[in-house]
């Protein structure tokens, strides 16, 4: 049987200042802080909070189910070159930090919850949709059920980082 | 446990044309890579890539999705389906385009195209897009199989699509020192566990799969192979880097070797994920060596993103054609353009020549950034 053992939610994400907990800045890293995206860090920081709550241990018996949403995209970039030639995509891209790519792609932003709780279990990124917890959650139940995890985080950040939320399950020992 | 079947298939590749055409190609170790510099001009920085012929400009994914979708209901004469997973870059990515199709719009989309062409509706929570860059393709196939193992699906669509080779798209993996730099032609660009590779040739790639449970086998389907185990482990570890322990990769493919119900010997070949970077190549090489051991070096172990190049998305969708083809075919494809061995890869990557033998049980791997290791034991139907 499958339980929510703990959640937690940020209806006005915006108000959210990660950086202000020193426990979360210290394991992310300040530099870090600085380089990642905005829901990335919105992800780590409930994943972080939720983990320290229920004393979860790394290790691969840990999941994670990460929703994450197009606005997260590089839409600057992409502006910056529109109608460009690729002489001039070149010179753009150029001008750039080379990691500013790896900043805005989904799979990054799971990495930072990953790393920060250690879930070295199934790590999971679906788009952002009004179906996607469910269907996040359906999927960690699932993995639970088999065994490919023992305990699960569901996180999820609206496109627009306006709010996000997160839960963990965890089946209990003995019950079935 | 309900077994899980894949029926159908269609891809698209920089080999080109039909399936026979990618089977043959394959088998012939025909490399697909072009000078990128005869589509963007020659003073464009990056040298090669993979591109599928007539799409070398075209970089929206979204029409390139429905075509396969409808080409693969049309020709099906079963028509029901419980689920779909895509895979679809939520952008139209034509070099700066602003445009983005959101993963609810293209879920949209699919669920028209699907009810106009079956008569049947798909309801929405069982229309589920993922974004898990190079591992999409296993992950997405492993979810499918997971759902019909489970009984809440019974016939699915797994669809992924990745153009992403416009100049700003290359550019981008280039920054991050991703690419191969080598002065060689394009088509010897890309050469897994070779000691002298140096990064990978981003391609097109793009695939759609029925996967249906057992009871297809009772109406008469013909069937290409079934998916008989699969895992997924991450290293959380480092964005861009592999644990040096390889212990995220080796825990993917003991799992989903575990889960097929099979010993290490039963696997007949390997479908390295293998893009030719120095680092990845060598941990999963590596990874491999761990596992089989002293058997390490008698399993074939094949790198098809040495005649395609990386599809990214769409690579593990790709690398499940190449493996369902060697199991019909009872032949393991060449690992192209491998010239000198390195110390750090110590495999047999059936270096430039594809062999005849026993293709029953093939392991396929793909990692992606962030950490992220998929396996799946693809089989064919009729052995126990």
């Amino acid at each position: 049987m499958v339980y929510v053992l703990d959640e937690e939610r940020v209806e006005r994400a915006q108000a959210c200042d990660p950086a202000s907990d020193p426990d979360f800045s210290n394991k992310l890293g300040t530099g870090n802080l600085r380089l990642i995206d905005r829901a990335a860090i919105l992800l780590a920081y409930l994943a972080d909070l939720l983990a320290r709550r229920n004393f979860i241990a790394p290790g691969p018996g840990v999941g994670l189910y990460c929703i994450v949403g197009a606005a997260s995209q590089d839409l600057a970039l992409k502006e910056l070159t529109q109608d460009a030639t690729a002489k001039q995509i070149m010179t753009a891209v150029s001008a750039l930090p080379p990691t500013r790519t790896l900043k805005f792609m989904p799979v990054a932003q799971a990495f930072w919850s990953a790393r920060i709780v250690g879930a070295e279990g199934p790590v999971r990124v679906f788009s952002y949709s009004g179906f996607a917890e469910t269907q996040a959650t359906r999927q960690a139940e699932m993995d639970l059920d088999v065994g490919a995890c023992d305990v699960a985080f569901v996180l999820g950040v609206t496109p627009d980082c306006g709010a996000a939320w997160g839960k963990v399950l965890g089946r209990k020992q003995g019950c079935q | 446990m309900t077994k899980t079947f894949i029926t159908d298939f269609e891809v698209l590749s920089p080999f080109g044309g039909p399936l026979n055409q990618f089977s043959e190609s394959m088998f012939e170790g025909r490399s697909a890579i072009t000078e990128i510099g005869n589509v963007y001009g020659e003073e464009f920085s990056v040298g090669a890539a993979g591109l599928i012929p007539g799409l070398e400009r075209k970089f929206n994914p979204n029409p390139v999705a429905l075509g396969l979708i409808r080409q693969l209901l049309r020709r099906n004469v079963e028509k029901t389906l419980d689920g779909i997973l895509f895979f679809i870059p939520e952008e139209d990515e034509l070099a700066g385009s602003r445009k983005v199709q959101s993963s609810e719009q293209q879920a949209s989309n699919i669920s028209e195209l699907v009810f106009t062409e079956t008569g049947h509706f798909v309801r929405p929570e069982e229309i589920i897009s993922i974004h898990e860059a190079c591992v999409s393709g296993i992950s997405g196939l492993s979810m499918a199989a997971q759902r019909i193992r489970a009984g809440i699906w019974r016939r699915a669509l797994v669809v992924g699509v990745d153009l992403r080779c416009s100049p700003l798209d290359l550019l981008r993996f280039r920054a991050l020192g991703a690419l191969s730099t080598r002065p060689v032609s394009a088509t010897q660009a890309s050469c897994p566990f070779s000691k002298d590779r140096d990064g990978f040739v981003k391609a097109q790639g793009a695939g759609a799969f029925i996967l249906e449970a057992e009871d297809a086998l009772n109406r008469g389907q013909s069937v290409w192979g079934e998916i008989r185990g699969f895992a997924q482990t991450s290293d959380a570890w480092r964005l861009t880097e592999g644990r040096p322990d390889c212990l995220g990769a080796t825990r993917a493919m003991e799992a989903a070797i575990k889960m097929s119900g099979l010993e290490l010997g039963d696997i007949s070949c390997i479908s390295a994920h293998a893009t030719s970077t120095k680092l990845g190549d060598a941990l999963e090489a590596r990874a491999i060596e761990k596992i089989w051991r002293e058997r390490a070096r008698k399993i074939p172990v094949t790198a098809l993103k040495s005649q395609i190049g990386h599809a990214g998305q769409a690579a593990g969708l790709l690398q499940v054609a190449a493996a369902l083809l060697m199991i019909k075919h009872q032949r393991v494809a060449p690992t192209i353009n491998f010239s000198e061995p390195d110390p750090g890869c110590p495999i047999d990557c059936v270096p430039n020549a594809a062999r005849h033998g026993n293709v029953d049980w093939v392991l396929c791997n793909a990692f992606a950034f962030g950490g992220q290791n998929a396996s799946m034991v693809l089989g064919k139907h009729d052995l126990a």
